[in-house]
């Protein structure tokens, strides 16, 4: 595309966009997603968490084939184009 | 050294997100407001605006919970960032802990203990006279909560923040929780613990809860969880404080189940009591 | 500093003794009372990313979650006391973990989450409201834009904002009816909102191009070169609703 064609198609999508974002909000504040900033706000405290409890001693161990957690959340029903969730090797 | 004023000697809280809105509508909100430095060193955004509509309706306090002055060098990058937060927000008082989170550029995110040798002692001094010149004010150092003892240790806890604020100049943060968890943990008595504090260089209080366990082997142990209201005995160990001292800045920690804001305020007005009725005796 | 090496490398390694020269009270079990420092420092770490990543979390399951952070955790800790930079890193982490790839979408969600995170905290801006309407009357080819500092792309092969949205707090899970490419946009706006949008087509050439310094004539063309189903509006209209700033207009309009 030659620069003038070029300016002229960015003037247009300009005045449309103009035009649009005066219109009352659309279906793009459908993704909005309200941040009410508390797990966002930061992670750092002082406070101690688990006290006796074993996430310190126990090990997960992952070497080679060693792994044994299997991914039970939503990724289970989520069906994509080579199978369910995690159980489909999928190299995208 | 720049001045940079004084908390007051009444009742504060930690801040937590969730609250703002209760406190900015609050009639009396608490005298001051402390926040984790760590959680506020982004460049811009919403926290920093929360930040400066709470220093305008009360003081301000900075507690660092990463600096690691018990570890190796310390952390340029981040003793700047510290400093420029300092420069921002202007608050009346910045502490951190005797303690470390560091080692060989790890970041552990919990306060370990030290061994209280000459050794570590001429090390945390360092590192505070560098954290004092650097942020150009004093800061308070926090006593610890620990599981753990050191066999090489040679000073007990109290001679070391003694002899630290003596050489250093800083003043002490007395977190009373701490005294009465690691007292429960290391079977000493708080109140001898609290004989031997050099409570001249307290310049604030720290008030918290703790969890009560029980470790494999039977023995009672203490975890300073920070989730749950003062216990009675920590309470009481602070009104002996408070009779003994005068009124201190007092805040309340609560940064684990963080309950509705009523709860935490209540926690603040029964310190506030106990110093008031400190203040009305002078 | 010998003490701190040994005490350090125990607690991220549940098969290392208990470091030396520690003391507990009598009664009291040393090895009981290290564990206490060791499970503080993983699960505290865990519970930081767990907080970090909620979609993510959701979408694998809270075992595998925790299991996999732990894997991070103690291969990788923290190299800075703002944690906010440790989750920067557990979408390529997740990358580089072969239980996780087989979830091929993981690590760009996570990557939204991480953007989200940064948004956040992401410098302010001034803003000039009125340079847009200004630019109407030059040669917007020509103006050189800056985007929002909390502006970030996640660029996936996957349908990720899609997957996002439905994992989110409060999203419900269906069958992803349109299985493409999706690029995330996250971003800031006046109100301190957090926006996830799917970024429309030529926006992520437009975006880099623009973040290199070419005007938005030069970035644009790349974007129809590239492709022929730019959306140039949409674009446009991204810009404006994301506070991109215009540098720099030209009177000259294009005749």
């Amino acid at each position: 595309m030659d620069h003038r064609s070029l300016s002229l198609a960015l003037a247009a999508s300009f005045a449309a966009a103009l035009t649009m974002s005066a219109a009352p909000a659309s279906a793009q504040d459908s993704s909005k997603e309200k941040c009410f900033g508390v797990s966002l706000a930061g992670k750092n405290d002082c406070a101690a968490g688990a006290g006796t409890t074993c996430a310190g001693t126990s090990k997960v161990d992952y070497q080679g084939n060693a792994w044994s957690y299997v991914a039970k959340g939503s990724c289970m029903t989520i069906k994509t184009p080579k199978g369910m969730g995690s159980l489909a090797a999928m190299k995208s | 050294m720049t001045l940079h004023g004084h908390l007051p000697q009444r009742a504060g809280v930690g801040f937590k997100p969730t609250h703002f809105a209760e406190i900015v509508a609050a009639v009396r909100p608490p005298a001051f407001f402390e926040v984790h430095a760590e959680n506020y060193m982004g460049a811009g955004g919403p926290s920093h605006r929360q930040l400066e509509r709470l220093h305008a309706i009360a003081a301000l306090s900075v507690h660092g919970v990463g600096l690691s002055i018990g570890g190796d060098a310390l952390d340029k990058t981040h003793l700047a960032q510290l400093a420029h937060l300092c420069e921002r927000h202007q608050p009346e008082c910045f502490s951190e802990h005797l303690a470390w989170s560091t080692h060989e550029g790890a970041f552990f995110n919990d306060l370990l203990p030290l061994p209280y040798t000459r050794a570590t002692l001429d090390r945390v001094c360092a590192h505070i006279d560098e954290t004092q010149s650097v942020l150009r004010r004093r800061m308070l150092l926090e006593n610890p909560a620990t599981y753990v003892l050191f066999e090489e240790s040679e000073l007990s806890e109290t001679d070391f923040l003694r002899d630290v604020a003596s050489r250093t100049g800083c003043g002490l943060l007395l977190d009373i929780n701490n005294v009465f968890v690691c007292a429960a943990n290391h079977a000493f008595n708080a109140r001898d613990y609290l004989a031997a504090f050099p409570m001249h260089a307290v310049e604030e209080v720290h008030l918290a809860g703790h969890d009560e366990q029980n470790d494999r082997d039977g023995a009672a142990l203490l975890i300073d969880t920070h989730n749950r209201p003062v216990c009675d005995h920590v309470w009481r160990l602070y009104a002996e404080v408070i009779a003994q001292t005068g009124p201190l800045p007092t805040l309340i920690e609560w940064d684990n189940d963080i309950p509705a804001w009523p709860v935490l305020a209540r926690e603040a007005e029964r310190a506030e009591a106990i110093l008031l009725r400190k203040t009305a005796d002078a | 500093m010998r003490d701190r090496a040994a005490f350090a490398h125990a607690l991220l390694d549940a098969h290392a003794p208990t470091p030396q020269g520690l003391r507990a009270s009598k009664g009291a079990s040393i090895d009981a009372r290290f564990a206490v420092y060791r499970n503080n420092v993983v699960s505290g770490l865990i519970d930081a990313l767990e907080d970090s990543f909620p979609a993510t979390l959701r979408i694998v399951g809270p075992d595998f979650f925790r299991a996999m952070a732990q894997v991070f955790v103690q291969n990788a800790p923290p190299r800075r006391a703002v944690l906010r930079a440790f989750a920067h890193g557990f979408p390529a982490f997740m990358d580089s973990f072969p239980p996780a790839q087989e979830i091929a979408y993981l690590a760009d969600v996570a990557r939204i989450e991480a953007a989200r995170i940064e948004a956040f905290h992401a410098a302010d801006c001034d803003e000039d409201a009125e340079a847009w309407a200004r630019a109407m009357s030059g040669d917007l080819s020509s103006a050189r834009i800056a985007l929002h500092p909390s502006a970030r792309l996640v660029r996936s092969h996957h349908p990720i904002v899609t997957i996002w949205r439905m994992n989110a707090r409060d999203g419900v899970i269906a069958p992803v009816e349109n299985w493409t490419a999706e690029h995330a946009l996250v971003y800031r706006d006046a109100n301190d909102a957090i926006h996830v949008e799917q970024a429309p087509n030529g926006a992520a050439t437009i975006l880099s191009g623009l973040r290199n310094g070419e005007t938005l004539g030069d970035a644009a063309g790349q974007a129809i070169d590239s492709a022929s189903e730019s959306d140039l509006t949409g674009v446009i209209l991204l810009l404006m609703r994301t506070r991109a700033t215009i540098l720099a207009e030209t009177g000259a309009k294009a005749r």
